[in-house]
């Protein structure tokens, strides 16, 4: 008597909460989602064919715009790969100075995912504060690296100049009070009933699947896998630093956003100790002014940016541009999941569901 | 795939008892805190009135000092882009000899900012202003020629 | 006026070449790739095998074939097509636990016997090792697909077939991914043009563009209104460059006699 037909609605890729060009074909039977078919490549621009035409050091603006909220991660990832084909050494300075503004950047990052994942759910106050501590970090990225966003902020070898100064001071003053607002942050939404209500138990990927899945980065650790690339498969000096990974068990929304509450605080304590052991001395570093790698020679490294893992797979062609730059986004194999954790929820829960993944369409089309 | 089973207890989520819970008391907790804030300085500026200066390391709108151009093509092979786009004369010209730039164009909706071209500059003529107010009405406007790259484009600065 | 550039591209062949040089490079990559010196260091094989090699070709034999590390350490082995389903399955549940596919990629060498190079990179959550497994793939044939080994691989490898047209025998869902689905081409193959498949449409302005010829064109003669039409307006509006005063183009010439 009664007909039920499958409805298919376009979320995106005009829609707020899709954070860019994201679409999102759903499959509902009335507001439960049945299916979902991810529709990208709406950024597309063709990174990896750009850097195959450019060479080493031309290629490091381009990795700014992959993953344009922390950008010096994919410059760090980049950079590291090319002194990795070319065996070029980095001084101590750099090495720290690198890891403190990495570690500056996953805060930024973070603190933008919470402005606009908490601004989705409904809680305002977050886009307005945690944009606030933003772009104090992105005032030191002015002063540092010369550019708020799109930093270009390494080149291989070291630094592109020398921290200016008085960097370090504002640095350490920041981090001494940075703790306190992650704190008055976790007060407004921590035990909010609203905020509970959407994020506890939804989006829910269990361990394995996340393993298989190809997850990484806040997506594992949320789902109570205990894996940080930056302990794992240290780089960058981040085995002579101290600090905790937070893993949390509960697979949903709600586990993955403690896990990067901690890790803003966890950033914070390593910045401190990378700004404290970082020596005197050069900081622009030792690489050719014109690097050329030999043919065949390749290199896949990756780091742990804030969104998980970011790989660089790159092959020298004997001569100063790459023969190949394949770029592993982990927004990308992130969003992978976000057909399996939206099954059997509400459309807007797919909402949470998107903002916890924490998606920077830069990054999934490249 | 297995999921995880959705009625097993929830260990991070904070627990409360009833009575938080039928007072509000995480509502009002966050309320009050909100409060306070409504009596602490601003951190915005009124932009168009008030300007953010920005720190002398930043990466804004190009500027080439015609004066001590060499014409070396450095800046326009370096730059990722291809932006930039000059032609060389040699002769003697402005109180100088050797080369100098007779054309010199830069295009600003396709430059990256990303500072190449000011690292690889050997005389230091090109350089990044720290100007930022770049937008035009007409892509053609974007284009900045030799003239303009010395003496700096129009910005309209509004006063209160 | 349009004859006084060229006539200035002739008198100044010095400075030119060195602008030039790029794009050519480009356009040649795969070819010259033999050509070059290129002393830069490269470490000397191990003669010892990786024990992550060497547990593999202890289960299969000649079936995997070592080829030594990458500059980060990694091992890396070649397998065959046909064999690639069998060893990724025990490469997942054996000894190794390889569990975690990071990548999959493509390498295009055009002049090798089998023109692509299908690339894993694999990686073991709670043993932290890595591998990396390399299979040939002619153009037009495929390897099998990894969905039913890693779940990982449905988009990993709709990306690889969308940008470099590597069949993946036995993926539920081969179409693309990020360009649209009547797309010609795949973009990172080393013989698709960097500017597109349409290069006729770019106009002879994108060639004197690539040139580094830029200031050589002039308004309303290099961009007639069809032109203008036809490249839509993000291409020429990147190209329009301010007329230039008429004195100006008056000495553009005359210059070289100062010589």
């Amino acid at each position: 008597m009664l007909e039920t037909k499958e409805f298919e609605l376009n979320m995106g890729p005009q829609h707020p909460s899709t954070h860019g060009v994201l679409r999102l074909v759903l499959h509902l039977d009335g507001e439960t989602v049945l299916d979902v078919d991810t529709v990208m490549g709406y950024l597309h621009r063709g990174t990896e064919k750009l850097c195959e035409t450019r060479n080493y050091y031309q290629n490091v603006p381009f990795t700014d715009r992959t993953d344009y909220l922390a950008a010096p991660y994919n410059n760090l990832g980049y950079v590291e790969t090319v002194e990795k084909l070319g065996g070029y050494q980095v001084s101590e300075r750099a090495l720290y100075a690198r890891m403190a503004i990495v570690e500056l950047s996953r805060i930024a990052s973070h603190l933008f995912w919470l402005a606009t994942h908490a601004l989705d759910i409904g809680a305002q106050t977050m886009l307005f504060w945690c944009t606030r501590e933003r772009e104090v970090i992105l005032d030191f990225f002015e002063a540092a690296l010369g550019d708020r966003l799109t930093t270009s902020a390494f080149k291989p070898g070291g630094l592109r100049r020398d921290l200016p100064e008085g960097w370090v001071e504002a640095v350490l003053e920041f981090c001494g009070t940075f703790p306190a607002r992650v704190e008055e942050y976790e007060t407004l939404l921590n035990a909010n009933r609203i905020w509970m209500e959407r994020t506890v138990g939804i989006g829910v990927i269990s361990g394995e699947d996340a393993i298989a899945l190809g997850l990484s980065g806040p997506m594992l650790r949320g789902s109570g896998v205990d894996h940080d690339l930056r302990k794992a498969l240290p780089y960058g000096g981040y085995d002579t630093v101290d600090f905790d990974v937070p893993v949390y068990p509960d697979c949903d929304s709600y586990s993955r956003y403690l896990v990067r509450m901690e890790e803003m605080r966890q950033s914070t304590r390593i910045v401190q100790q990378a700004l404290a052991k970082m020596p005197e001395g050069k900081i622009t570093g030792k690489a050719p002014k014109m690097i050329k790698i030999a043919e065949g020679v390749e290199a896949y490294h990756v780091v742990e940016s804030p969104r998980g893992e970011l790989g660089y797979y790159m092959i020298g062609g004997g001569k100063d541009i790459p023969y190949k730059c394949k770029i592993r986004a982990p927004s990308f194999c992130n969003l992978q999941a976000v057909g399996p954790m939206s099954k059997g929820l509400l459309i807007a829960d797919v909402v949470t569901v998107i903002g916890t993944i924490d998606i920077v369409l830069g990054d999934v089309d490249r | 795939m297995s999921t995880t089973d959705s009625s097993a207890p929830i260990s991070s989520a904070p627990k409360k008892t009833f009575l938080e819970r039928f007072l509000l008391v995480e509502l009002l907790k966050g309320m009050w805190l909100t409060l306070k804030y409504t009596f602490r300085p601003k951190v915005t500026v009124q932009y168009p009135l008030e300007r953010e200066s920005v720190h002398p390391n930043y990466r804004g709108i190009l500027r080439v000092d015609e004066s001590t151009c060499i014409g070396c093509y450095l800046c326009e092979k370096i730059c990722p882009d291809k932006c930039i786009h000059l032609e060389a004369e040699r002769g003697y010209t402005k109180g100088k000899g050797g080369k100098y730039a007779t054309y010199f164009y830069i295009d600003h909706a396709r430059c990256l900012f990303c500072g190449l071209c000011e690292e690889v500059c050997p005389v230091d003529s090109i350089y990044h202003s720290n100007e930022y107010e770049a937008a035009v009405y007409n892509r053609a406007d974007a284009v900045h020629d030799l003239r303009i790259l010395d003496s700096g484009h129009d910005i309209i600065h509004y006063e209160r | 006026m349009a004859d006084e550039p060229s006539n200035d591209s002739a008198e100044e062949p010095a400075a030119k070449p060195a602008a030039e040089e790029k794009p050519e490079a480009v356009a040649e990559k795969p070819a010259a790739a033999d050509a070059t010196p290129a002393p830069a260091p490269e470490p000397e094989p191990e003669p010892e095998p990786h024990p992550v090699t060497a547990a593999l070709t202890g289960q299969f034999g000649d079936k995997v074939s070592d080829e030594g590390e990458d500059q980060c350490g990694t091992p890396i082995v070649r397998a065959g097509a046909d064999d690639l389903t069998e060893v990724m399955t025990w490469l997942r549940d054996g000894d190794l636990k390889l569990n975690y596919l990071s990548s999959v990629t493509a390498v295009d060498y055009t002049t090798r016997d089998p023109r692509f190079d299908v690339v894993y990179h694999l990686y073991s959550v709670g043993e932290n090792h890595r591998l990396t497994v390399k299979c040939g793939c002619e153009d037009g044939e495929g390897v099998p697909s990894m969905v039913d080994i890693w779940p990982a691989a449905d988009w990993l490898e709709r990306e690889t077939y969308d940008l470099y047209g590597t069949e993946f025998l036995g993926h539920p869902d081969l179409r693309r991914i990020f360009l649209p689905d009547d797309w010609e081409g795949f973009p990172l193959r080393k013989d698709y043009p960097l500017e597109g498949p349409n290069l006729e449409l770019l106009t002879r302005q994108q060639a004197a563009f690539r040139g580094g010829q830029f200031d050589r064109i002039r308004g309303e003669q290099a961009i007639n209104e069809q032109e203008r039409e036809m490249a839509g307006p993000g291409v020429v509006g990147a190209l329009w460059v301010p007329e230039p005063p008429a004195d100006e183009s008056e000495t553009e010439t005359p210059d070289q006699e100062g010589d």
